[in-house]
């Protein structure tokens, strides 16, 4: 999964505010939403539940469900691409 | 065609152009008062066709709001396409110097070429802001938000509060120092408008009436400030109850700042709005202010 070119990402240290410039929407992603914006390029769904699970105690079934549905969304939203 | 020859800020602007882009861009951005207040390397070059832009223009092109219309836009790294119904302009931007060469027959409407200037200004370190903004003891204070929420008539009241006007619609931000710039040469009023500011200076005498708006040049005023540090911002919305201010949290604050800069096409326009929204925030007193029926907390 790649971000795409068109995001300007605006990092605030516990979130992240996603301006989509060709279609001038923003989004924000929280601390959760955050950890997976910058993981995404390099690393797959299990990896990225590994790391949600070690940053934010929660269970690991529960992370890889969590960022799926959020790739999901992000993908939607033409913030991500394959 | 005429030859341009002029600083802004230290940015060199320069070329040929026809007489429209030059008068428009003369308009917004020749100003002797702060062509030399910074100091930079930039140089923004303005070159004329007279024939239509090649195709590829609007290759992949994309619909992009603008203040007052909207233009079709292509981006590619740092080159761009921006197209308006008369007129296009190609953006190159190298090391610190941007290349604008610029398609018209009869330019009628500048849009294009004014979103073309923006991003090379934005390019060579500056932030545009599309907001009004007052002066008082050295802070400045803006109001932000989209066309009707109130800009022109929060400016009008700071006035009659003792405020200096930087700008009614337009300024740059120098992101370092939190210096802004005024770039428009007058305030631009609705009838009920002008009787607000008449009620408070009743010598105030509008020089021309265009589409609807009364224009009124800053030196009819007696005065106006070019530069303040930027202390604030307000982005303003309306509401039936009282007037009120509320903060903001730390996304909101990018949005509200995205809101007023609109959107960097360049690549190198992306990298200084990244590198300064995380932080403006952070520096800047920033509040939703929702006008109401009371007066503004000034």
């Amino acid at each position: 999964v790649k971000r795409s070119p068109d995001i300007v990402a605006t990092d605030l240290g516990n979130e992240v505010v996603l301006l989509n410039t060709r279609t001038q929407s923003m989004f924000t992603l929280n601390a959760t939403g955050r950890l997976v914006w910058y993981a995404i390029e390099e690393h797959d769904l299990e990896e990225i539940a590994a790391q949600l699970e070690a940053a934010f105690e929660v269970e690991r079934d529960e992370a890889k469900k969590d960022a799926s549905a959020l790739i999901a969304e992000l993908r939607t939203a033409g913030l991500v691409h394959d | 065609m005429t030859e341009l020859e002029f600083r802004l800020l230290g940015r060199r602007v320069t070329g040929r152009v026809s007489n429209g882009a030059a008068q428009l861009v003369r308009e917004l951005f020749q100003h002797p008062e702060i062509a030399d207040a910074l100091e930079s390397d930039w140089v923004i070059e303005l070159h004329q066709h007279s024939e239509e832009a090649p195709l590829e223009a609007l290759q992949d092109a994309y619909r992009a709001e603008i203040h007052g219309g909207f233009v079709m836009v292509r981006t590619d790294g740092d080159t761009l396409w921006v197209s308006a119904e008369d007129h296009t302009v190609h953006v190159v931007v190298t090391g610190t110097r941007a290349r604008l060469e610029v398609y018209s027959r009869e330019l009628r409407g500048g849009g294009a070429l004014m979103v073309a200037m923006l991003e090379a200004l934005r390019a060579s370190g500056l932030i545009p802001l599309h907001a009004a903004m007052a002066d008082r003891e050295g802070h400045a204070t803006a109001f932000l938000g989209a066309s009707g929420r109130g800009k022109t008539t929060s400016l009008i009241t700071a006035m009659t509060r003792g405020y200096t006007p930087i700008c009614e619609d337009f300024a740059l931000l120098e992101p370092d120092s939190l210096r802004v710039y005024g770039l428009d040469r007058g305030l631009r009023l609705l009838p009920d408008t002008l009787e607000r500011l008449r009620a408070h200076d009743p010598l105030v005498e509008p020089e021309s009436f265009v589409r609807g708006k009364h224009f009124v040049p800053y030196e009819r005023l007696g005065k106006r400030l070019w530069t303040s540090r930027l202390a604030r911002l307000w982005l303003l919305e309306r509401t039936d109850t009282e007037t009120r201010l509320e903060t903001l949290g730390a996304s909101e604050r990018v949005m509200a700042l995205f809101t007023a800069s609109g959107v960097p096409l360049l690549e190198t326009g992306r990298e200084v709005t990244r590198r300064h929204f995380a932080r403006l925030p952070g520096e800047l007193e920033m509040a939703r202010l929702r006008l109401g029926t009371t007066p503004i907390p000034l």
